[in-house]
């Protein structure tokens, strides 16, 4: 093994992760290689630093109440589907029932009632459009992480 | 009657117990059918198992408590929603790590945009006052790294995770994780050259071989 290829070994022989022929042969390297030394002390220092590096554990507490907070989302990602499927249903009664008023009301003008038809095709199409592109999205989302 | 539930880590050697009011001992991938199935119970104890690897994988991305509490809890709901989608043959770990890592990619993103509190902060590492200064440059070389270096280093030494480990959670050989870290440390070394005292011995070398 040249040079440059046990200079790569040190990096994993601080992890502990060479096997004990490589290991040897970085040693044997290390003797009379003075660069590699210095490459070896300069590692050193910096897993020494980096080392250091802790992340602050957050409050037992938090442990205790993880899985209530996760099930609590669960729950709540329910309760958002059925209350917009009931406000939905809802909407979708109240609109219907004014709009068969206004069309079976004789008082109000015909330009207003096909102005009113006009408008709620409208609404209808722009619907349809959003949820098929929500749709595609995200059989497109499922694919890419199918291709990672 | 209520036996004990056992069940061997597939990232961590640590075996941990559950009473699940079985009278067998059930393998990780068995408790992932009934999860999938809907047993919530069955869930309870697979986040109770990865929820502190999940929160501090958020924390050494993100920095902040809370964003790393929401964002991991936020990857276990995702995780479960999903669970249609998952072989329970596989480990679990990888599976929602993927997710846990992209949730953390994505606040980072709308941070930026949003240019909310700096990275180089570092309020979320351990430090003596004395050592805040160089953690927070040490922080900051971290997070100019690659992004897969960056991941790499993260799971290295925030996770203390070995190299077979990272390979299963990265999807890479070992071989591209062993060189990614070489590269990584190599980039450090420079960036904080300064910092650890190298430039001091540079100069000393040039000096020595000048005129």
């Amino acid at each position: 093994m040249d040079h440059d290829n046990l200079k790569k070994l040190i990096s994993p022989y601080l992890d502990g992760e060479l096997g004990e022929e490589e290991a040897q042969k970085l040693k044997e390297h290390l003797a009379g290689c003075p660069e590699c030394r210095r490459e070896m002390e300069q590692m050193q220092k910096l897993e020494e630093v980096m080392s250091m590096m802790k992340l602050k554990s957050p409050p037992q507490e938090m442990w205790d109440v993880y899985w209530r907070s996760v099930y609590n989302r669960l729950e709540r990602g329910l309760g958002w589907i059925l209350l917009s499927l009931g406000a939905i249903i809802l909407l979708f009664f109240g609109a219907y029932k004014m709009v068969e008023g206004i069309i079976k009301d004789t008082t109000v003008p015909l330009v207003l009632k096909v102005g009113l038809i006009v408008f709620l095709a409208g609404i209808v199409v722009l619907l349809v459009s959003i949820v098929r592109e929500q749709f595609f999205l995200r059989r497109k989302e499922r694919y890419k992480e199918i291709e990672k | 009657m209520a036996v004990e539930l056992q069940l061997a880590g597939n990232l961590s050697a640590q075996t941990r117990t559950i009473k699940m009011g079985e009278d067998r001992v059930l393998s990780e991938s068995e408790i992932l059918r009934r999860v999938k199935a809907g047993d919530r119970k069955a869930y309870q104890f697979i986040v109770g198992k990865y929820m502190k690897k999940a929160y501090f994988i958020a924390l050494s991305y993100v920095h902040n408590h809370q964003d790393a509490l929401d964002i991991s809890q936020e990857s276990f709901v995702r995780a479960y929603r999903r669970m249609k989608a998952y072989d329970p043959a596989r480990p679990f770990f990888p599976w929602l790590y993927e997710i846990l890592k992209n949730l953390s990619l994505d606040h980072l993103k709308h941070r930026q945009t949003r240019h909310e509190i700096p990275l180089e902060s570092a309020s979320a590492l351990t430090a003596a006052p004395e050592d805040r200064e160089m953690k927070a440059a040490v922080w900051k070389a971290i997070h100019s790294l690659p992004p897969d270096q960056k991941e790499i280093v993260l799971l290295r030494y925030f996770q203390q995770f070995s190299y077979k480990e990272i390979a299963e959670l990265t999807r890479k050989p070992v071989g591209t994780v062993m060189s990614a870290l070489f590269c990584a440390r190599a980039k450090l070394k420079e960036i904080l050259a300064e910092t650890l005292g190298f430039e001091a011995e540079k100069d000393k070398r040039k000096g020595r071989h000048g005129p």
